[in-house]
């Protein structure tokens, strides 16, 4: 891993200039590096919520207050605990402020977040200027004990703080909740059809990052002793995030560059005989500029230039060439429909689909039921987008669902997935009631789904992307190994290293590494949403070859939304057709592509 | 009780039509702009800073709308140039960036003290029923009522207002259809930035205000805004009334006084949790 080691040898460098300034530099300029490494922790925070998760913030630097005044107050009252103690209470009591706003706002996105919070500053920053911080009045100061009292101890605590905060976060950031973190800046819904808990997400994202702006408001109150509220206005919390956008602060990188910014930038302008305000103007200015390019932060348009480096000449799509025999492991996996004798009796059926189709359509399927959908209807103000729907999608089905744009496809998708807030009819999976179920119960239930709109999820890796599908699972005992389950999904669409970011992948192949992330968590039933489209033709026809093959190869049943009627053809051996939300055709689907209806409503000149 | 009520409804006319101009702003370009004060706070204090030098106060204020006016309509060519169709979080950082701006250029133009605010109209107060209104009040009541109106006769009944709604939703397809997109965002900035000007030079001598607290009023304004879902006008103009009645009535109870600025907001906020809570998931399908 020769990328693991230049960035060890970067951070090893880093370290040793740190140290070597520090040890060097008159007192005043260690003094100011303190002041980076604790606006870098305000970076780093508004990076995590508004970088990582998508969260427009403008409230870090109240947080940051909050964090100041529990330890000016601790520090008045009890002034024999150790500094550090109260830096970490401050952080803790800041971060279950957080906590409550964020669950407080959970179903407030977007601009009405942003908004909120900038009013949550304003508010507190009202409540402050009516008192003032504690010891301000009697002058008391927050004086941190040898060796903190030194500028070199004290500049050594607020960098060790940063540190453990980005290795926390690293660490953090690999686990099932950092990603949700990454999962939710795409979209919600895609991050809950992966089994995230977007509610607790969203929270823990807020309250995390208060808990990071809460430290640095413990270190500033032991730098300057007496805090001020100028330090913690709305403004300077806007100040910041213009700041962390600029540099690209959801990486330590840019938080440090943020940091550098912050502090030197002023102090360079009063050096110059220039007023040191100016600098929140070249700042935001500097942020637009970024903006108006539609670049990322700076930090981060160097981690992508390296990364570009790093991926040249590697494989970035999926390449899906002729099926080789799986490797051995799976449930019911390692037979190749190919083989057709040993498939099972729905995998014996799909293996031509030319007489699956003859056949089908004489004899009564003998598998049971997967999903039962019974008089589904759904509507929408007086509109009815599915009326009266009854389905049933059996095991070892690979079921298209085709009808003009509007017909209720999705609608269907949605109400099956849990996306509704409201449908009237019955949905079962495997003769147990889906009704009444969360997104994430039907997921657990082994529910999964793809969609229409493509959701990549850019800040993460392929293989992160895998891990973070894979741990919402509900596969239960007899489940195959997941790592073997995950190179078996891997080696059968032909994707990409796991290293290789998804950003970098183009549009065909993260739809085919979103079918890929379904699987991995061994679904039973998996709803595909048009995954045909931004593929070209060659790709197309791969990939409706393996989703024919996916109800014998993993196991699950697939109902297909697509436009494609090549794509159906080859990959379905049922179909259903909807029009205006109602079932106007089904059965095997070479007979429903020939239906009289079907030619008139929807496929037109296509068939004639 | 209710002289503090009529006291708090002259800021609560500010308020109103802070935010029927930022709903304006945003149902016609998208933008939620957060500098929206600030813009008004430019304008009146550069009529106040000519007024000092010795012109006419009414010369004066028609420099400050009109400065106003231009310096929006600026920010609206340059919005319209770059940012067609941005996310969420660029839009806000946009607005944020333009607010930091705005305050920086008038913390060194106008200084942080207040100054000297001479009112447009005449000192005159009435007395109805024992209760004491300032003729500012009522004007500033007016003229806060004909903006809602008129904007919103504009945009539910003109040509011109229904392909402008068009414009926020998707520009590109609307310069299709021929509309000047930077013309139109160019007039609706220079326009709300002129009124809110207006609103500004109208309630500002009773508040006394720096130029940064000035630019601050855009608190309420979007609280009030908010309300509205940034695309209701009357909700947001009634809003904005509303919280300028309850920080009046707040002024008035002990304990309550100091920290009545803080209390819309929660309010608000408390509403908008309650208005939500069934909007489990985000728009983008």
């Amino acid at each position: 891993m020769t990328r693991a080691r230049a960035s060890w040898a970067v951070a090893v460098g880093f370290a040793a200039v740190l140290v070597a300034l520090a040890v060097t530099l008159p007192d005043y300029w260690v003094f100011l590096l303190s002041t980076v490494a604790i606006s870098a922790l305000v970076a780093r925070s508004v990076g995590l919520v508004a970088g990582q998760a998508g969260l427009v913030t403008l409230c870090q630097m109240s947080f940051a207050a909050i964090g100041g005044w529990v330890v000016s107050w601790m520090s008045l009252t009890w002034p024999a605990l150790p500094y550090v103690l109260l830096v970490l209470v401050g952080g803790l009591v800041a971060g279950a402020a957080g906590l409550a706003l964020g669950v407080a706002t959970v179903r407030i996105r977007g601009i009405e977040f942003a908004v909120v919070t900038l009013g949550f500053a304003a508010a507190l920053d009202l409540v402050l200027r009516q008192g003032s911080f504690p010891g301000v009045g009697s002058g008391t100061a927050v004086s941190p004990e040898a060796p903190f009292d030194e500028p070199l101890g004290f500049f050594a605590l607020c960098w060790v703080v940063l540190l453990a905060v980005q290795l926390g976060l690293g660490a953090l950031g690999r686990t099932r909740r950092g990603l949700a973190w990454s999962a939710l800046r795409g979209s919600e819904r895609a991050a809950a059809a992966l089994g995230v808990r977007v509610g607790a997400a969203k929270a823990s994202a807020v309250a995390i990052g208060a808990l990071i702006a809460g430290l640095a408001g413990g270190l500033l109150a032991g730098q300057y002793g007496l805090l001020t509220t100028q330090i913690f206005t709305p403004l300077t919390s806007m100040v910041h995030l213009a700041t962390a956008v600029l540099c690209g602060a959801s990486l330590f990188s840019g938080a440090v560059l943020a940091g550098v910014f912050a502090v030197f930038i002023p102090e360079l302008l009063r050096r110059i005989g220039l007023p040191p305000d100016i600098a929140n103007a070249l700042l935001a200015l500097a942020a637009f500029d970024v903006l108006r390019r539609g670049n990322s932060g700076l930090a981060e348009q160097l981690r992508a230039k390296l990364d570009d480096r790093a991926f040249r000449g590697i494989r970035r799509s999926c390449e899906m060439g002729p099926l080789r025999a799986a490797p051995g492991a799976g449930a019911g996996a390692g037979v190749l429909a190919d083989v057709g004798a040993g498939a099972g009796a729905a995998g014996a059926a799909l293996a031509d689909p030319a007489h699956a189709a003859g056949t089908a359509a004489s004899t009564e399927p003998a598998a049971p039921p997967c999903l039962e959908l019974a008089e589904l209807t759904v509507a929408y103000g007086g509109q009815r987008a599915l009326d009266a729907v009854s389905l049933t999608v059996r095991q070892g089905d690979v079921h298209a669902l085709i009808g003009p744009n509007g017909a209720g496809k999705t609608t269907l998708v949605d109400a099956v997935t849990g996306f509704l807030p409201a449908y009237d009819g019955r949905v079962a999976l495997a003769g147990r009631t889906l009704d009444g179920l969360s997104v994430q119960a039907r997921v657990r239930a082994g529910v999964r789904r793809t969609f229409q709109q493509p959701r990549g999820i850019d800040a993460m890796a392929v293989d992160e992307y895998l891990r973070l599908a894979a741990a919402g699972s509900g596969a239960g005992p007899g489940a195959v190994d997941a790592a073997a389950l995950r190179a078996d999904v891997r080696d059968f669409f032909g994707l990409p290293g796991g290293e290789v970011p998804i950003r970098m992948m183009d549009v065909g192949s993260r739809r085919i590494l979103e079918i890929a992330g379904a699987l991995v968590s061994a679904p039973t039933l998996l709803l595909i949403d048009e995954p045909a489209a931004g593929l070209d033709v060659a790709q197309s026809i791969e990939l409706a070859e393996r989703v024919r093959r996916l109800p014998a190869r993993f196991g699950c049943a697939v109902l297909l939304i697509e436009h494609d009627m090549r794509f159906v053809r080859a990959a379905a051996n049922r179909a259903t057709v909807l029009d205006a939300g109602r079932v106007i055709a089904g059965g095997a689907t070479a007979a429903v592509l020939e239906h009289p209806r079907v030619v008139a409503a929807y496929l037109g000149t296509e068939i004639a | 009780m209710i002289d503090g009520v009529i006291a708090g409804l002259a800021s609560g006319t500010a308020y109103a039509i802070l935010a029927v101009c930022i709903v304006v702003l945003h149902r016609l370009v998208g933008v939620v702009n957060f500098a929206q004060a600030a813009l008004g706070a430019f304008g009146a204090y550069l009529c106040y800073a000519l007024a000092g030098a010795g012109m006419p106060l009414a010369p004066a204020a028609l420099a400050g709308i009109a400065a106003a006016a231009v310096i929006a309509g600026f920010v609206g060519w340059v919005t319209a140039r770059w940012f067609g169709g941005p996310g969420t979080t660029e839009r806000v950082v946009v607005s944020v960036v333009l607010l930091i701006v705005l305050l920086t250029a008038g913390f060194r133009l106008f200084g942080d003290s207040p100054r000297v605010m001479p009112s447009l109209l005449p000192d005159v107060v009435f007395t109805v029923a024992g209760v004491r209104i300032a003729l500012t009040t009522v004007v500033a009541l007016a003229l806060a009522v004909v903006i809602a109106a008129g904007v919103s006769l504009m945009l539910r009944h003109t040509h011109l207002g229904i392909r402008m709604q068009a414009m926020s939703e998707r520009p590109v397809t609307v310069q299709l259809l021929r509309v000047n997109a930077r013309a139109l965002s160019i007039g609706a900035w220079a326009g709300t930035g002129a009124v809110s000007t207006l609103a500004l030079l109208l309630v500002a001598p009773a508040r006394n205000q720096t130029f940064e607290s000035m630019s601050f009023l855009v608190i309420p304004a979007l609280a009030a805004a908010l309300l509205g879902g940034f695309a209701n006008i009357w909700v947001a103009a009634a809003g904005g009334l509303a919280i300028g009645a309850i920080e009046g009535a707040a002024a008035r109870i002990e304990g309550l006084a100091n920290y009545r600025g803080a209390l819309p907001f929660l309010l608000i906020a408390i509403a908008l949790i309650w208005m939500r809570r069934r909007k489990v998931w985000d728009d983008a399908r």
